[in-house]
């Protein structure tokens, strides 16, 4: 049972119209969890965050298959949807400054998501609340509590926003983008605190981000996405010692290091948009070890151990 | 908060000042003069000195600028003088007496027009560009182009004469009488447990007041539908979702998000709603403040007109105060103070 994991996602593609922002994604969170998606914007990594709580537009397509513990949520009822999210899958806002109801207090919005979920009287949840906000080293939480967003600080907003995602007690937190709103001085304390809790709790955690350093730092595992499609996936030792990708290494040749005299590298080209059905290797036009079978079709999905990539050319051989 | 008020009321101070200075010298420079329509035509030679009594008693023999500072003193003292024309009586009695009928038919036309504005609004707005949203749309251009004397007639003929369900004109069944507590018809009724009265007062009231709500809801309708449409696409309607919450309450905290702005726009709407009565209470005989000013125009009653205009005004100044009040309260994040740039 232990090995089952948390959630499951399998071949998930989502649509916008003509526009296929995510094709045939898989990718599995255990319990405990830190699992980091990057890419670069447009990659597909929000939309694939939204699509496991079906929390997308009308227009969107979605297919494939998500299962959180076994359950499958693609096709599931609104109705249960609703129950999962907040309750079981969390869902951490890029944006505090938009993510609040700003003519509420942050107090009546916390009590509320508890008390969709829980059966709890107003007060018992304002003391949850209240504890949790202390939880996240919010000095005074009973002000707080009593405050309307526009009154807090932007560190202090993303805290609350991280509370109303965590204070019905969820096993999986998806965090998406969670600090790139904040300064940079306070960014990594806020992704400390709320890695922090959810490990006190257990939870698994779905970090959505573009920064790799935040993923070396703090993630157990890590899907690198691109053109809609997980062009690899590895533990996080493994992929920055050994990427097998080119977009990978591609995307670790970018990323400045102190220290780095070598002239900066950055990726050829720019990140492109999918129409209809994806028949290439997305990352066909920027790579260097292209050939005519890249453009030819989707490479398939090679597993060699744990990792997966998506690459007909990979760096490392596997041994 | 106190500030802010008393800021407001030293403003309406001023605006009451300029409104007094209109309508009295508009009102003088108009055609036709009381003391001649009493009279009548033709009479001038007989009558000469009788009229020139008549006028000196009424002060309408001095030069403008001494009457117009003779009427701001009475104002001052909160005397709006007589009627020139019914006898002498008080326009304090009179408006007393029509003032709370315009009220009470005000409010009630207000609460029809936010009932039907407010669902078609979330209609419109959570089911936008559908035949909903296009059916709230012409919904409003209809009120808000619709001529309301012409609608009045119209609900008159439908609603009263061919179909009788409600009577034509008037505040009440005339055989029936009501004890004056308030001088508010209905809540005069309803206050002394006259049920029979209250319903004769309430099917006299539907439709002017219909007429009247149907009339302002359009705007509301517009103005509400786009602070929704705003509202519905921040993040954090988005973020609700994600929490959990069901749809109804997520459209509660739309509506409370986007009521402060439409709030404005209804205390702003209240002098149109005031200013609608006048033709109105006309088409419906509603003995109210429009029906009272028409009738002074018409007799050219000089201190009625000016008693009745400067106490709409008055009151319009006031319910904008309300909304602001009202707007203050809806959206913490407004600050009500006085003076300059201190608002936040």
């Amino acid at each position: 049972m232990s090995d089952a994991p948390l959630l499951e996602v399998r071949d998930l593609s989502i649509r916008f119209g003509a526009v296929t922002a995510v094709s045939s994604v898989g990718f599995s969170v255990a319990k405990g969890e830190v699992f980091g998606i990057v890419g670069e914007s447009g990659a597909g990594k929000s939309a694939a965050a939204r699509g496991i709580i079906g929390l997308l537009p009308p227009s969107a397509r979605l297919g494939g298959s998500v299962r959180f513990r076994g359950e499958e949520l693609v096709g599931a009822s609104q109705a249960r949807l609703r129950s999962v999210r907040g309750s079981e899958i969390g869902y951490v806002f890029q944006d505090a400054l938009t993510a609040l109801d700003p003519v509420r207090t942050i107090g009546a919005q916390l009590v509320e998501v508890l008390r969709v979920h829980r059966k709890v009287r107003p007060r018992e949840a304002l003391a949850a609340a209240a504890e949790l906000l202390a939880e996240l080293q919010i000095a005074d939480p009973e002000r707080t509590l009593r405050s309307y967003p526009h009154q807090l600080s932007g560190g202090m907003r993303q805290r609350a926003v991280i509370a109303a995602a965590l204070i019905a007690d969820p096993a999986l937190i998806i965090a998406d983008e969670v600090t790139s709103a904040l300064d940079v001085t306070v960014q990594r304390k806020v992704l400390d605190l709320l890695l922090g809790v959810c490990a006190a709790r257990g939870a698994g955690v779905i970090l959505i981000t573009h920064d790799l350093g935040v993923v070396a730092q703090t993630c157990d595992r890590v899907a690198v996405l691109y053109g809609g499609i997980v062009a690899e996936e590895a533990d996080v030792f493994a992929l920055f010692d050994r990427p097998m990708h080119p977009y990978t290494r591609a995307l670790l040749q970018s990323m400045p290091r102190i220290g780095d005299s070598a002239p900066f590298r950055p990726i050829p080209g720019s990140a492109i948009q999918i129409f209809g059905e994806l028949r290439a290797c997305p990352f066909a036009d920027r790579c260097d070890r292209v050939t005519p079978a890249c453009r030819s079709a989707l490479p398939p999905v090679q597993r060699t151990g744990k990792s997966t990539h998506r690459c007909l050319h990979p760096l490392a051989v596997p041994a | 908060m106190l500030r802010y008020i008393l800021h407001r009321v030293g403003q309406t101070l001023v605006v009451v000042l300029g409104v007094t200075v209109i309508i009295f010298f508009v009102l003088r420079v108009m055609p036709g003069d009381p003391v001649q329509l009493m009279f009548g035509e033709g009479d001038d030679a007989n009558l000469g000195e009788s009229r020139l009594r008549y006028e000196q008693q009424l002060g309408l023999d001095q030069p403008l600028p001494v009457q117009y500072v003779r009427f701001l003193g009475e104002i001052g003292r909160g005397e709006f003088g007589n009627s020139i024309v019914r006898g002498g009586e008080p326009v304090i009695e009179m408006v007393a007496r029509a003032l709370p009928i315009t009220v009470e038919l005000s409010l009630f036309a207000l609460f029809i027009a936010l009932a039907i504005a407010i669902p078609v609004a979330i209609l419109s707005a959570l089911k936008q560009n559908t035949l909903w949203d296009r059916g709230g749309t012409a919904f409003a251009l209809i009120g808000v182009s619709m001529p309301s004397f012409w609608q009045g007639l119209m609900l008159i003929v439908f609603l009263a004469v061919w179909v009788p369900i409600f009577p034509v004109s008037g505040v009440m069944d005339p055989r029936m009488s009501i004890v004056r507590i308030t001088g508010m018809p209905l809540t005069d009724a309803l206050l002394s447990g006259n049920w029979e009265a209250a319903w004769s007062v309430f099917r006299h009231m539907v439709l002017p007041a219909l007429t009247l709500g149907t009339g302002i809801s359009g705007q509301f309708v517009r103005v509400l539908r786009s602070s929704l449409l705003e509202v519905k696409h921040q993040d954090f309607i988005d973020a609700f979702r994600a929490r959990g919450l069901g749809e109804p309450t997520i459209v509660r905290h739309m509506l409370h998000n986007a009521l402060p702005t439409t709030a404005v726009i209804v205390g702003m709407r209240v002098g149109a709603l005031l200013s609608g009565t006048i033709v109105i209470e006309t088409v419906f005989a509603y003995p109210g403040m429009g029906l009272l000013l028409i009738t002074a125009i018409n007799a050219r009653d000089f201190p009625v007109v000016q008693g009745v205009v400067v106490l709409l005004t008055v009151l319009v100044i006031l319910s904008n105060l309300a909304a602001d009040i009202i707007h203050g309260v809806l959206d913490p994040r407004i600050k009500l103070s006085g003076g300059r740039g201190a608002s936040a």
